[in-house]
């Protein structure tokens, strides 16, 4: 390549580099946007839309199914079926609960401390 | 210096702070809403553990003329429980979403308390007598044998020490598949509404056991969902009119007179979007989370994630005003997206006149904004300004590369100290921040 065509594409390298900062600073939104982008790839072709609702209105759906737990306890006899990992709160198909594992639903009979 | 909320020479000092100061905060303890009553005599917190604490303002007495009256411990109770649908398997937190009082008409004092699902109308009465000299009991209670009575009395009413007693009168159930967001007293003072994610309920005050649906934005396929109730209020003189928000940023103005089911909107308010600047932030910065009649009934005040705009009733197409909250925060939505906070839900409020609106921020730090002389100005809840009658100092963030001696930098904002509930008194300079588990009461200083 010659010095003159060298010189122009480190030129037009230099400018667009230009234009992009400008665009962050004019727009730090949508620098945001590809930072988030770049983390999460697989991240929602709906912006804010149905994944995010329907994570909303499912709020405190826990799941526990007494028949596979009591069918689980019959057989546990023999084998020693996985237990619960470090995160009790998460209660999946994947292991049988046990009354320890799940959260605990006690009203506070404490009188709250703003009264105090 | 010059404040917000009055005037020249305004300033808001430090009056009272209830709760623990304890580094370790219990989930329980974290206040969810607060909420003053129509005189401003009494101020209601609810918190995450399903309590209730009511204040009342001490009467100003002549010995402490610089001190307006303290607001001091008048009645607490356990409103909700936890509980767990077992047919729906649904945990249903106890935490009080928002309470609401009703105007007082006698002696006692009634407010609506709601979790996600049920609503409950509390008395809270006073007793300060009590009757002696019982014809059928004896003094302990226990029952006198009728054969041994030999004569009559009158039983005499004795002073005895005051006794608050809070009582549950109804309890409005199952009438919400989805959680509560919002309920709010409507003026003649016979209904109030309900709303959650995707309903709207008109209850009367006496009947518990039915509620009319006026509004379901429920698609018949789940899957074409794409936006939810966020807030809903009754118009504070017109019955009829009510307004509800939602997750798109939109606000609908609907008329009870016009049909039974409110499906269409009377008005429909919206600030039209600048398609250049949309991005996959746009719709969850845009999600009302808060909406507020003015006094007046004139305005409405929303509050998004980074503003809060007042709207004249009769312009739908833009708000009237727009004040920034925390514009800072835009370059640092990618991180807020990551840790939730983006979807916090803050609250707004008037002041009596409707003169000055209030919001909360992160750091503990919240925001006022005078209407009349467009000054805005930044306080912080803290217990190092908590001296008796202290001046809050207004606070600074900056957000360029040279930071001044007092700012803070956005960076080094705490955004696990959320001020998202506030409350104004109706008539009187005095506020309420609720900064986590802690409650501040901040009044105009007394030159």
């Amino acid at each position: 390549m010659s010095l003159e065509n060298q010189e122009s594409e480190a030129q037009l390298e230099s400018e667009e580099e230009k234009q992009d900062s400008q665009e962050k600073n004019s727009n730090p939104v949508k620098a945001e946007e590809a930072k988030l982008k770049a983390k999460y790839p697989n991240l929602g072709q709906k912006p804010g839309g149905s994944d995010f609702l329907m994570k909303r209105l499912q709020k405190g759906q826990k799941y526990f199914d007494s028949g596979d737990y009591n069918m689980a306890k019959a057989k546990m006899k023999n084998k020693q079926l996985p237990a619960t990992g470090p995160d009790k709160n998460l209660v999946t198909g994947d292991h049988i609960p046990t009354p320890q594992d799940l959260p605990q639903r006690k009203s506070s009979l404490v009188t709250s401390k703003l009264a105090g | 210096m010059a404040g917000v909320g009055g005037g020249n020479d305004f300033q808001w000092c430090f009056s009272q702070v209830k709760g623990a100061i304890d580094e370790d905060v219990a989930e329980a303890d974290i206040i969810s809403t607060v909420e003053f009553n129509y005189s401003g005599e009494l101020l209601a917190t609810g918190d995450k553990g399903g309590r209730v604490v009511i204040f009342q303002r001490e009467q100003e007495s002549k010995n402490r003329p610089h001190s307006r009256g303290e607001y001091n411990v008048y009645s607490t109770f356990q409103s909700h429980e936890p509980e767990f649908d077992y047919l729906k398997s649904l945990e249903i937190e106890e935490k009080i979403n928002k309470i609401r009082w009703l105007p007082q008409q006698n002696a006692a004092h009634f407010l609506l308390s709601t979790n996600d699902k049920t609503i409950k109308l509390w008395k809270i009465s006073e007793r300060d007598k009590r009757a002696e000299g019982y014809n059928l009991k004896d003094e302990d209670g226990r029952l006198r044998d009728p054969f041994r009575i030999t004569s009559l009395r009158v039983p005499v009413l004795m002073p005895m020490d005051l006794m608050v007693e809070a009582s549950p009168r109804r309890i409005f159930a199952n009438a919400h598949t989805y959680h509560i967001n919002s309920i709010s007293v409507n003026s003649d003072h016979e209904t109030y509404l309900s709303a959650d994610d995707l309903r709207i309920n008109l209850w009367h005050l006496e009947i518990t056991d039915r509620s009319f649906n006026i509004v379901d934005i429920k698609p018949a396929n789940m899957e074409e969902l794409t936006e939810v109730i966020t807030a809903a209020e009754c118009h504070p003189h017109q019955c009829n009119v009510f307004v509800y928000s939602s997750s798109k940023g939109t606000i609908r103005l609907c008329d009870m007179r016009a049909a039974a089911l409110c499906d269409r909107h009377t008005k429909f308010f919206e600030e039209p979007e600048d398609p250049s600047s949309r991005s996959f932030f746009s719709e969850i910065i845009s999600s009302i989370s808060d909406v507020k009649f003015s006094h007046s009934g004139r305005y409405m005040m929303t509050r998004d994630y980074l503003s809060v705009k007042v709207w004249d009733l009769n312009m739908e197409n833009r708000p009237v005003e727009t004040y920034q909250v925390h514009e800072y925060l835009r370059s640092k939505l990618c991180s807020l997206y990551e840790n939730d906070c983006i979807f916090d839900k803050f609250e707004c409020c008037w002041n009596g006149s409707d003169g000055a609106i209030m919001t909360g921020s992160y750091n503990n730090f919240f925001r006022m904004f005078d209407r009349n002389t467009r000054k805005d100005v930044t306080l912080e809840a803290s217990r190092e300004s908590s001296k008796p009658r202290a001046v809050l100092k207004p606070r600074k963030v900056c957000t360029g590369g040279k930071r001044k001696k007092d700012e803070i930098s956005v960076d080094s904002l705490d955004f696990n100290k959320k001020i998202l509930h506030t409350a104004w008194h109706p008539k009187e300079n005095v506020i309420a921040v609720a900064a986590t588990n802690n409650l501040y009461i901040f009044q105009d200083k007394i030159n």
